[in-house]
């Protein structure tokens, strides 16, 4: 017999069916969503609209494309070849942009419509990404943004730091690229969409240039009061955002600001004066 | 994992003795694009976030001391078991590796070394 108050074990047993407006009931609806057409087979596409317009595309079941109006789409060509490399690269390409593209639509809560069957998938050589597997990795994203939030967002405004702080220092081509684009209003989203890469990547390397202290961000910069970031940002880890006692998705979005608390937030290990 | 398909890629670091996990990590991401594992005994999502973290901090340190030189491997021994991880991109800016686990008891690790560089050689030329 379960332990749990009556109305804990309604509100349960209904969070996957009714359309409450709950804040983790978005979560539990699209899932639910997901699941069935998966389940079900189906092949077809369920429009989006909302914070973001977008639709997720499905072949039989599976997840094969995704678009969304805030995030750039797969490349025009991908790499022509046989090795097991080019053929993972290729299909890595065309995966990236789809969970970049449902991830947004997810983190806005942006809204579903009806599922509008189609005879046709919009393509047969797409990866196919499994229903399950999309979902976990789109909360391991919202939980890395979380960590990154206090320092940098998809839609900070980042700058260049004029001075190197060590005589010599080495970044990577992508690296040197997002460096020679940044400019006045720059944001991971806004040079994503130069690059034609995800945002969530690209959001990802500059917070590796902002641990370099080559750029720094607006946040950074409202932080310490106008100065240069002296320190670094807070640690990003893959590790904290799979373990076990990782937040909850729904207390991580960057849009609305974290609700994360603040020990987890706080730079870890540094020598800053915040440390 | 990602990509259910790309698992079969996979399918010869399996026959290395003492083959607990391998999978395919995007070190940009740490999103998993295929994966196997002969036993449950480790968590698959942590060891290869742990394998992308590792892969971050070096590329840090990389930066940091302006080093001329490409990642090769990195081997970190535990008391059970063995993390072998290997970029498999052709380019020196290596975005997807190779992360290998291994039981001590059971494994040469001499020779896994050697038959996991094979893989990598072959996974990508």
């Amino acid at each position: 017999m379960s332990q749990l108050p009556k109305f804990s074990l309604a509100r349960q047993l209904t969070a996957s069916v009714w359309p409450g407006k709950a804040a983790d009931d978005y979560d539990s609806l699209l899932a639910a969503r997901f699941h069935k057409l998966a389940a079900a087979g189906s092949t077809g596409v369920l429009p989006f609209s909302g914070a973001g317009d977008g639709a997720i595309y499905f072949r039989d079941g599976e997840i094969i494309f995704a678009r969304s109006t805030r995030t750039p789409g797969p490349p025009d060509g991908t790499a022509a070849g046989e090795t097991p490399y080019i053929r993972l690269a290729a299909a890595l390409a065309m995966a990236e942009p789809t969970v970049d593209a449902t991830a947004e639509l997810l983190i806005t809560e942006s809204r579903f419509t009806k599922f509008r069957p189609a005879r046709t998938p919009v393509s047969d050589t797409a990866p196919g990404l499994g229903v399950e597997g999309l979902l976990s990795e789109v909360a391991r994203r919202r939980r890395i943004l979380a960590q990154l939030a206090p320092v940098v967002t998809a839609d900070s405004t980042v700058a260049r730091i004029p001075q190197l702080r060590t005589p010599d220092i080495r970044v990577s081509t992508l690296q040197w690229a997002l460096l020679i684009r940044v400019r006045d209003g720059s944001t991971p989203r806004s040079l994503a969409w130069e690059l034609g890469r995800s945002v969530f990547s690209t959001t990802l390397e500059i917070y590796r240039l902002l641990a370099l202290r080559l750029v720094s961000s607006a946040a950074q910069r409202g932080h310490r009061n106008g100065h240069d970031p002296e320190y670094g940002p807070a640690t990003m880890s893959f590790v904290r955002a799979v373990s076990p006692e990782a937040v909850s998705p729904e207390t991580v979005s960057p849009e609305k600001g974290s609700s994360m608390p603040a020990d987890d937030l706080a730079p870890r290990g540094g020598s800053g004066p915040d440390a | 994992m990602i990509l259910s398909e790309a698992d079969t890629l996979l399918a010869p670091v399996t026959q290395i003795d003492g083959f607990v996990l391998a999978c395919l990590v995007d070190a940009s991401t740490g999103m998993v694009l295929a994966s196997r594992q002969n036993q449950g005994e480790i968590s698959l999502p942590t060891a290869a976030a742990g394998a992308a973290d590792i892969a971050h901090v070096l590329s840090l340190l990389a930066g940091q001391l302006a080093m001329n030189e490409g990642l090769e491997d990195v081997m970190v021994t535990f008391s059970d078991h063995f993390h072998v991880i290997y970029p498999v991109s052709p380019d020196p800016e290596a975005r997807i590796l190779l992360l290998v686990v291994l039981d001590r008891a059971r494994t040469n690790l001499a020779m896994a070394r050697r038959e996991i560089r094979t893989f990598c050689m072959n996974f990508a030329s």
